[in-house]
């Protein structure tokens, strides 16, 4: 049988890349991502049964790792930080047209950090990784109806702001967007 | 239009490509190929660098509090009743992988003496031996080198042997006797031992990453005795394994 730590060794070594891949992608830095992979490996060693389920692991780790990174860039973009990307990488469609074309995707990026946690991460599953509705519903264990409403807000709110602000830029002390 | 898979599409084609849906989507889609294969050399960028750093964080996470799992075997100072003897010199060169990078004609050979109250033997690799033998170790190289031994066992527990203290590595030219030796900690299972010696300096810490790396999730790896990976070039190591018994 298995050790402890050999079991956490060999899961560290299998499922840490998908952590770091998500936290570099989300981060831009690798620094950063290298201590988020930690961390939310730490997290996700809470629940060893639900780790070691290869049927399910792979979304519940992904989901974990952006809220925590999500949180991050949160995080420093309020204490003004420098050093976390600006910009989120956004998935290419197949035809190699440039991602940036795509305005709601700029807007995500602009004003990210404004909304809460599910909201961020409907916003970036969708408008950045690419995913479908159902993806990212399946991922974070709500109705692709939730996740098309949450969507439509996000973009509604971020329009708001950005034509209130014109930049999309964080005014200091400024409180969240408020949703509906 | 075509879509690109997703992020997490292509993490699961990592992680199981024979369940993955996209296999189809990925022969005609070169973006995707593209990024799954900058999503390779990210996963290997953990493993080379990344794991390498945080895996004593991890896995002491999951400690009991003060009851971290690093050792010391004890130093004996001197084994003197430990003669050396005679024996064919064992050369325990390990096949590097691909990618390794070693020095042509550089090698490194590791002999193992284990002691108890009835006399000393040369150890050979895979022997069992008494689980608290006191062992005497010889070394030899082909040209001067700066040597670490180091040791692991069953439960992932390195020990640092040779030098005991200190934070430079030992100067050897040709061969040598190491002075001391160390005596077993009495606990019955494998203990594998590795002797790293390169022409510049290496960290402490560096080798006991690269050894933690290459045994890391593998639970065979032990009784293997992978190469080291991630040292610098021109470092030469040899391995050995003994079986602890009661």
């Amino acid at each position: 049988m298995e050790d402890p730590r050999s079991q956490v060794a060999r899961l560290y070594r299998e499922l840490g890349p998908v952590v770091y891949r998500r936290c570099l992608r989300l981060l831009g830095d690798r620094a950063a991502a290298e201590d988020a992979t930690q961390e939310v490996f730490m997290k996700l060693m809470r629940d060893m049964d639900r780790l070691q389920d290869r049927e399910t692991v792979l979304p519940w780790v992904y989901r974990v790792a952006m809220n925590h990174c999500l949180n991050v860039r949160r995080d420093a973009r309020r204490r003004g930080q420098d050093g976390l990307a600006e910009d989120l990488e956004v998935v290419p469609d197949a035809h190699g047209e440039r991602p940036d074309s795509y305005p709601d995707r700029q807007l995500a990026q602009a004003v990210l950090a404004r909304f809460d946690e599910e909201t961020q991460a409907v916003a970036v599953g969708v408008l950045v990784d690419g995913m479908e509705h159902e993806e990212i519903a399946a991922v974070l264990g709500i109705s692709r109806r939730t996740v098309s409403r949450k969507l439509v807000r996000f973009l509604e709110n971020a329009r708001k702001f950005v034509a209130r602000t014109g930049t999309g830029e964080a005014e200091p002390d400024e409180g969240a967007v408020p949703l509906p | 239009m075509m879509h690109c898979a997703s992020e997490l599409a292509l993490e699961a084609y990592l992680f199981d490509p024979t369940r993955s849906t996209i296999r189809n989507h990925l022969e005609s889609c070169a973006p995707c190929r593209l990024r799954l294969s900058r999503m390779e050399k990210e996963g290997e960028e953990f493993r080379r660098f990344v794991e390498p750093r945080t895996i004593d964080r991890v896995l002491s996470s999951r400690e009991p509090a003060g009851s971290g799992w690093r050792r010391r075997l004890a130093l004996l100072v001197p084994a003197g009743g430990l003669a050396a003897a005679a024996a064919a010199m064992l050369l325990l060169s390990p096949t590097p992988p691909d990618g390794y990078v070693g020095a042509k004609g550089t090698a490194l050979s590791l002999r193992v003496w284990a002691g108890s109250d009835d006399g000393a033997r040369e150890v050979a690799d895979g022997d069992r031996i008494p689980a608290d033998a006191r062992l005497r170790f010889r070394v030899a190289s082909g040209q001067a080198c700066r040597l670490w031994l180091l040791s692991v066992d069953g439960r992932g527990e390195v020990s640092r042997l040779f030098p005991a203290a200190g934070d430079a590595p030992a100067t050897v030219t040709g061969g040598a006797t190491l002075p001391g030796g160390a005596a077993l900690d009495g606990q019955a299972g494998l203990e594998r031992l590795y002797a790293v010696c390169s022409p510049d300096p290496i960290p402490f810490d560096r080798v006991e990453r690269s050894l933690r790396t290459a045994l890391a999730g593998d639970g065979a790896a032990l009784r293997r005795g992978p190469a080291l990976t991630g040292l610098p070039a021109g470092a030469a190591q040899a391995t050995m394994l003994v079986e602890k018994v009661p």
